[in-house]
């Protein structure tokens, strides 16, 4: 992938120029759809999500800083608030349903596996490898598949104690591995 | 609350990132970014380390109806918003003051075209949004503007005549580019926003037959966008703004 200048397009945005946006959005509506697809499930949703999204950063460029964050986060983590937002007030009980057809549960990738595969993911691979399986599952259907703590707790069987403690005990070991 | 130690912090801020706080946690993480950056590094550090999880899904394929609804959605807000609005509170006015200093004559026209407004404004606050049947014969000198929304002193004249013909005439070399072209809108409805007087022929001069405005006032604003050469396909500016003014009375002898 060229790179791209996340951080000069956010600030065009930040002054107005619609072209900036556009740009930016060229080059990361596909990613960021894949984001909020994952998350919501729907691909009539994960559009609204991206479309709330893409004004969201719009809206909020001018409080975006390149001296305290990398810009691609920063657009990703406003598309994965918005989704998020969208499946915790909806109740999303039956879209978990597997008989609501969830429209990507058959071809979604394993997040860790493509970590291996991905070029800068090689370091999160590593790190998340040193976690015990189920520990490690925990964080990635938390950050990849926006479940709640409560939703994870029944999606492996597993007291809900017990997930916050895990919660806990891999974000410590994650921040010494990925420092 | 937000913990004080470093350990408590960094779970803090993972399990904001992850989404796993409940919706009050949360709120009060967001409150605290603002006030506490050791926070928002911790923030920041999680946001960017598991950004590889998630880019690691790929891409999915957007639809193209979905741009041109944000471009909509934009559109709207800018309308409701006003236009100069977005731009960034401190601008830098220096430079269009020194530009203005290459330019004398302007420089003194500027300033008295800006005087004479600000009195019209004073005595007359309520005649911003002037009727449409207005007598008055108006210009409008638009600032340049560039790519960063900086002014960079007047570069377009638009000039009203008694009977509501519209005169364009550029006080500088502008070539669009190929593939683009300048398109003339002006402003006096918020809610009805931006209107198109029409694309710009080569060199940018152009005489406008007085159907054409269907209102103008006081404090009117003009605005050149850049846009594709057929115009803006929306019926709203799409390309960044290269020239921008408002629309003031002159005084009724002949220029």
């Amino acid at each position: 992938m060229e790179p791209f200048d996340h951080a000069s397009a956010l600030e065009g945005c930040a002054r107005g120029d619609v072209a900036a946006l556009r740009r930016l959005y060229d080059h990361e509506a596909g990613f960021l759809l894949a984001v909020a697809l994952r998350i919501v499930r729907r691909r009539e949703l994960a559009a609204d999500v991206l479309h709330d999204a893409v004004i969201d950063i719009w809206e909020r460029a001018g409080t975006f800083d390149r001296s305290r964050g990398v810009g691609r986060a920063w657009i990703t983590s406003i598309v994965r608030h918005r989704a998020l937002k969208h499946v915790r007030a909806a109740g999303r009980e039956t879209d978990l349903d597997p008989a609501a057809g969830a429209e990507i549960a058959d071809d979604a990738p394993d997040p860790f596996a493509a970590l291996a595969a991905s070029q800068d993911g090689v370091r999160l691979h590593g790190c998340l490898a040193l976690l015990d399986p189920d520990r490690r599952r925990v964080i990635l259907l938390a950050y990849v598949d926006g479940l709640s703590q409560s939703e994870i707790a029944d999606r492996l069987g597993t007291p809900l104690g017990t997930v916050k403690a895990w919660v806990r005990r891999s974000l410590i070991a994650l921040k010494d591995c990925l420092s | 609350m937000i913990p004080s130690e470093p350990e408590d912090r960094d779970v803090l801020a993972g399990e904001y990132v992850l989404g796993l706080l409940d919706s009050d946690a949360a709120a009060e993480v967001e409150r605290a970014l603002g006030s506490d950056a050791d926070l928002a590094r911790r923030v920041a550090f999680w946001e960017e380390r598991l950004l590889p999880a998630s880019a690691a899904l790929g891409t999915t394929a957007v639809d193209s109806e979905q741009w041109v609804r944000i471009e909509r959605d934009l559109a709207t807000r800018r309308q409701v918003l006003g236009r100069t609005t977005a731009l960034p509170p401190a601008r830098p006015r220096h430079a269009m003051v020194s530009a203005a200093w290459r330019n004398p004559a302007l420089w003194r026209a500027t300033t008295a075209l800006a005087t004479a407004a600000a009195i019209l404004l004073a005595i007359l606050p309520n005649r911003v949004s002037a009727p449409a049947e207005s007598q008055t014969r108006y210009f409008a000198i638009l600032q340049s503007r560039d790519a960063t929304g900086q002014e960079g002193g007047p570069g377009w004249l638009i000039q009203i005549a008694q009977n509501g013909t519209v005169r364009s005439l550029p006080l500088s070399d502008v070539q669009p580019g190929s593939g683009r072209s300048l398109q003339l809108w002006t402003l006096w409805d918020q809610a009805r926003g931006p209107v198109s007087l029409g694309v710009l022929p080569p060199g940018g001069a152009i005489r406008l037959p007085p159907e054409r405005l269907e209102a103008i006032g006081d404090g009117q604003l003009f605005e050149i966008t850049l846009e594709p050469a057929a115009g803006s396909p929306i019926g709203r500016p799409t390309g960044r703004i290269l020239f921008i003014g408002r629309a003031q009375g002159a005084a009724t002898q002949a220029l």
